[in-house]
């Protein structure tokens, strides 16, 4: 029986980080009332007139660099014409035979190996409109506040061969962006979004057979499932001799169905006769600023890990929880950096902090806290125990640790005869556990310490307790 | 290249155009008498310039500022078929 | 003397010697076009009330002692694909009928700074589409010289305005000739600048890589100052040039001639031009030869294949341009269509004119895959070779010396069954747009049934001063504006 092979390119379309649109002073902020973010020249009314922003050449360069492109120094943009509501001018400005960065590449981790994805090209775009369905009614609205925003375009090559691959390659891909300054990357807001080409060929096979693309995915889930079911599909049809069913087609992933769905084109092939742009001269970049941009890029995800791994003792999964998000990474090395504990403190962010930070999109306290409760628990001024309920005290207010631990008299008790005390009480009060310890159920000892631990109000140092207690019991 | 009536057609189509029968047949006329004597461009010599003129200087960027349009009134003036500050046409079905 | 004939110095010197005030000279503007437009039909908007308020600004600054600015209070006009604010700005196009921009042009924000009265919008081939103005969709503009005939295009109502004493100065664009054709024809001079030296910010798009604006003037100081004006970088528009500008047109055109070498190229003399015509401007070429001018002659093998390569550049743009007027954000709409395809189609197809129409078809197809390489491939590369040409030849000449148009003002309605016969109207004046390159159009004479010949003249890029240089002397040779204006007799 036949052994098929997935092949998959990537198209993803991102959203610069800049303060106005690519082509005009209009503001990129989401979510505004509609069209108000607009002006002449996004709303393309006769006689407006492109001038490009330079953060968008600045960032697409710095893109290019991330992903190791090469950068073309000089380069154009052109007309991509056709018809669409959401397209005011009719055209898009956009990059077509010579676009701003070419061959590029991005390694990601298959099982523990490195697998280069290659990136063919990153052009520079502006963003069309949005058109607005309204349930129960029989007309459409147009946005053009999105209008404008600048893009870049990415292609990849067809070096992705399974959903997982290409999950792994996007997130990897958002990493370096977001880390780089260059996008927020949020698939759900739209600030990334990714169409699939996907085909299935017989392994060992060099040619490429009909392609099928795949739009509509908001998430990366999404995308998964999607490639999966796409997968399936081709593949079921190859192995009843009816590949020819599979057309080159533009297919719609349905959430809702859990399907890909043919889309009713109502032209061919779009013609869509490029030609270069009049209105906007060549850019020439020089060598220098590339230089200078290249310079400038932060140190990358996968950089990052390795070093943390390094410095730290973290284990490939730990490094990689930890640098999902730039500002996660750079709170743990700003608290590692007080607190002197590396592993310590990046248990506290698996944990605690991680969690603050999905219910909450924010890290309410600082690292200088983290690493301040870290360590007064070193320290043993407090338990673990404790020191969760301060936690989730500084969360809640901005008082620092110490107050907390002042105000609440949270310090914990080490002072032997305290406990010695304490012990004595316990054993006293439930001699039925004392008895069953004795006879050997094992658990009690669990039960007593819990009752220590109760009467020291949590804070008794559990070691000292335990060492107490087990003296006792033995006695 | 010779342009029949479904050139035409197709030409229209892609400008979004529509044309009366009757009158295609004058546009077949005319467009294969234009294009035939533009097309004679194509009798030039012109292997040798092939290459981009490099005019030195790079496009005139823009800062990176954000700005108000003001005059906001007078952009929607404009817009025949509103909704509130949304544009309204008849139902597009993707 | 006649609100007619009056020049800009005139106005100038009138305001300030307080002889009549902005108001009275504005009223006077508007008398005029009251009395004779209905003849000439080269208006499209009269700005009665603006142009009035102000008017009386000026005459409040004069009043008060202060001084004005140099062209202050000048009443022109504009060719109505100009966007002025708060004023419908039409092309001439049913598509455009009701569009009111809100914004100024570039050109319309320096003029207001200058303080130049705007009159009104003239009357212009739609969409800047023509060689007669008969493509207008309100009417066609006439010749002030004669009645049955055309005024040129695309900027008619432009040069037949002035011509016929509508403004003291008046603009239009200029893509394969616009200016300069109905200049020739009406008698008036034109003057078609360096490509990027000014604003096309607010100009309706039609050949982007070929469009200007520029000015008309009825003698070559009057078009000197208006262009002044309008030149100067706009950082609105990514193709206006920074450098070039700091100019004293109207000081240096009085330097002679002496010394300047000019080109005669053969092929805009040959078999296809009107004996009279030619004529008239190796006339022009002989006196500037007894001024001191070194005159030759020498080949450029351009017109044919310029004529060419110009038509399918500026259709292939032009189909681009034109492609966001579908009635949806601005301008005609068939709203009685229910589905959105159909109103787009019946929108641009009921909204656009004939010329229009044929124009963007011949666009799409040039663009389109399978014939990109034959057309406009080939188009940009002869472009190529144009500018290189003109660059060689600019070596050995100062300026080229042409006629305007090879044939002389025709009538109206002759060449409208025949698009291609009007093309080749343009053939010697859009190798200029081609190459960037700028050029004037100054009367020579007349034909002997009293028609308008002009004379064309071209430079290399930023040359405009030689330019005037050379006009400023032939005109003063000729005595021409001694003759009686048109408007007089009809």
């Amino acid at each position: 029986m036949a052994v098929y092979e997935t092949v998959i390119g990537l198209e993803i379309h991102v959203e610069l980080a800049t303060n106005s649109k690519i082509f005009c002073a209009c503001a990129t902020s989401f979510g505004d009332e509609p069209n108000v973010n607009t002006c002449p020249v996004c709303l393309g009314l006769p006689g407006v007139m492109p001038v490009l922003n330079k953060s968008v050449v600045e960032l697409a360069i710095k893109a290019g660099c991330s992903l190791n492109c090469e950068i073309n120094l000089i380069n154009k943009m052109d007309r991509k014409n056709y018809f669409y509501p959401d397209l005011p001018k009719a055209y898009q400005i956009s990059q077509y035979d010579l676009p701003i960065c070419v061959n590029g590449f991005v390694d990601i981790d298959k099982h523990g190996e490195r697998k280069k994805i290659g990136i063919t090209r990153i052009h520079i775009e502006e963003d069309a409109g949005k058109l607005i369905h309204i349930e129960d009614q029989n007309d459409t609205l147009i946005d053009y506040n999105r209008g404008g925003i600048p893009l870049i375009e990415i292609v990849t090559e067809p070096d992705i061969r399974s959903a997982e691959e290409a999950v792994t390659f996007l997130k990897d891909l958002r990493g370096i962006l977001v880390y780089s300054g260059i996008s927020d990357c949020k698939m759900e807001q739209g600030s990334m979004r990714c169409d699939v080409n996907i085909s299935i060929r017989e392994l060992g096979s060099k040619t490429l057979r009909t392609k099928v693309e795949i739009k509509n995915m908001n998430s990366m889930k999404e995308v998964y499932k999607a490639i999966k079911k796409e997968e399936s599909r081709q593949i079921e049809l190859y192995r009843f001799g009816e590949g020819y069913k599979i057309i080159q087609e533009t297919r719609r992933w349905d959430a809702s169905k859990g399907k890909t769905v043919s889309m009713r084109t109502k032209e061919d092939a779009h013609d869509y006769r490029y030609f270069p742009e009049p209105d906007l001269p060549k850019l020439i970049i020089s060598e220098g600023q590339v230089k200078d941009i290249k310079q400038s890029l932060p140190e990358l995800p996968k950089d990052k890990r390795k070093r943390m791994m390094r410095e730290y003792g973290l284990t490939d999964k730990e490094a990689r929880v930890l640098t999902e998000e730039k500002l996660v990474g750079d709170f743990y090395e700003a608290a590692v950096k007080l607190s002197g504990k590396p592993k310590e403190t990046a248990n506290w962010m698996m944990t605690e902090v991680l969690r603050v930070l999905k219910a909450e999109s924010v890290i309410p306290i600082t690292s200088k806290q983290l690493a301040e409760l870290i360590i007064e628990v070193e320290k043993g001024t407090i338990n673990r125990t404790v020191a969760k309920e301060v936690f989730e005290e500084m969360i809640n207010t901005d008082r620092s640790v110490f107050q907390i631990i002042e105000t609440r008299g949270l310090q914990q008790i080490s002072a032997q005869n305290i406990l010695e005390e304490v012990v004595d009480k316990v054993l006293t009060e439930n001699s039925k556990a004392v008895a069953d310890y004795q006879v050997g159920k094992t658990q009690s000892f669990g039960f007593l310490m819990g009752q220590c631990m109760k009467a020291t109000k949590g804070q008794g140092n559990p070691n000292k307790v335990r060492i107490i207690l087990e003296n006792k019991l033995t006695q | 290249m010779k342009i029949t009536r479904e050139t035409v057609k197709e030409m229209a189509a892609l400008a979004k155009l529509r044309l009366k029968e009757e009158d295609i047949e004058t546009y077949v006329k005319e467009f294969t008498e234009i294009l035939h004597h533009f097309g004679q461009i194509g009798e030039e010599d012109l292997t040798q310039w092939t290459d981009e003129d490099l005019n030195s200087e790079s496009v005139r960027l823009r800062e990176d500022k954000a700005c108000f349009f003001e005059n906001k009134e007078g952009l929607y003036r404009n817009i025949k078929n509103r909704q509130g500050t949304a544009i309204r046409i008849p139902k597009i079905v993707d | 003397m006649g609100i007619e004939s009056m020049r800009v110095k005139d106005v100038q010197v009138g305001l300030r010697r307080k002889e009549f005030s902005d108001v009275e000279l504005v009223k006077a503007y508007l008398d005029r076009m009251k009395r004779h437009d209905k003849n000439v039909k080269a208006m499209i908007t009269i700005c009665e009330e603006e142009a009035l308020e102000q008017a009386a600004q000026v005459d409040k600054k004069i009043a008060d002692g202060k001084s004005i600015k140099w062209m202050e209070g000048v009443p022109t006009g504009l060719k109505d694909n100009i966007c002025t604010r708060g004023i419908r700005t039409t092309c001439a196009s049913k598509m455009l009928m009701d569009f009111e921009p809100p914004y100024d042009a570039g050109v319309v924000e320096k003029l207001k700074k200058e303080g130049l009265v705007i009159l009104g919008k003239y009357n212009m081939d739609e969409f800047a589409m023509g060689s007669s103005n008969e493509n207008s969709a309100f009417y066609p503009t006439r010749n002030p010289w004669n009645l049955d005939y055309v005024p040129g295009g695309s900027s008619g109502g432009s040069a037949a305005g002035l011509a016929a004493g509508f403004a003291t100065v008046t603009y239009g664009s200029d893509t394969g000739g616009s200016i300069r054709m109905p200049a020739s024809f009406c008698g008036v001079v034109g003057v078609k600048p360096t490509y990027g030296t000014v604003s096309r910010y607010g100009l309706i798009a039609f050949g982007s890589s070929l469009d200007q604006i520029g000015s008309f003037g009825k003698n070559v100081e009057d078009a000197a100052c208006a262009l002044k004006v309008i030149q100067g970088h706009d950082p609105k528009d990514a193709t206006s040039r920074e450098k070039g500008y700091d100019k004293d047109y109207v000081s240096i055109m009085k330097k002679g001639v002496k010394g300047l070498r000019i080109g005669l190229p053969e092929e805009f003399f040959g078999k296809g031009v009107d004996p009279e015509v030619r004529n008239s401007v190796l006339e022009g070429a002989k006196q500037l030869e007894k001024e001191g001018a070194i005159v030759s002659s020498f080949s450029l093998p351009i017109p044919e294949s310029g004529l060419s390569a110009y038509y399918i550049i500026s259709s292939a743009e032009a189909s681009s341009n034109l492609g966001r007027y579908d009635g949806i954000r601005f301008g005609y709409s068939a709203s009685h269509c229910d589905d959105y395809q159909e109103r787009v189609i019946s929108s641009r197809t009921e909204g656009f004119g004939n010329e229009v129409k044929r124009r963007i078809m011949l666009g799409t197809y040039a663009l389109s895959s399978g014939y990109y390489e034959a057309y406009y491939n080939k188009a940009m590369m002869f472009r190529r070779k144009v500018r290189k040409l003109f660059q060689d030849a600019f070596e050995r000449y100062d300026a080229i010396l042409t006629p305007t148009v090879p044939v002389l003002p025709f009538k109206i309605g002759e060449k409208l069954g025949d698009p291609l016969s009007m093309y080749l109207a343009d053939i010697f004046t859009v190798s200029v747009n081609l190459a960037g390159i700028p050029a004037i159009s100054m009367p020579s004479g007349f034909s002997k049934s009293g028609l308008p010949i002009g004379l064309q003249l071209m430079g290399n890029e930023f040359s405009e001063e030689t330019l005037f240089r050379l006009a400023y002397a032939l005109e003063k040779e000729l005595a021409l504006d001694k003759k009686p204006i048109a408007m007089e007799v009809v």
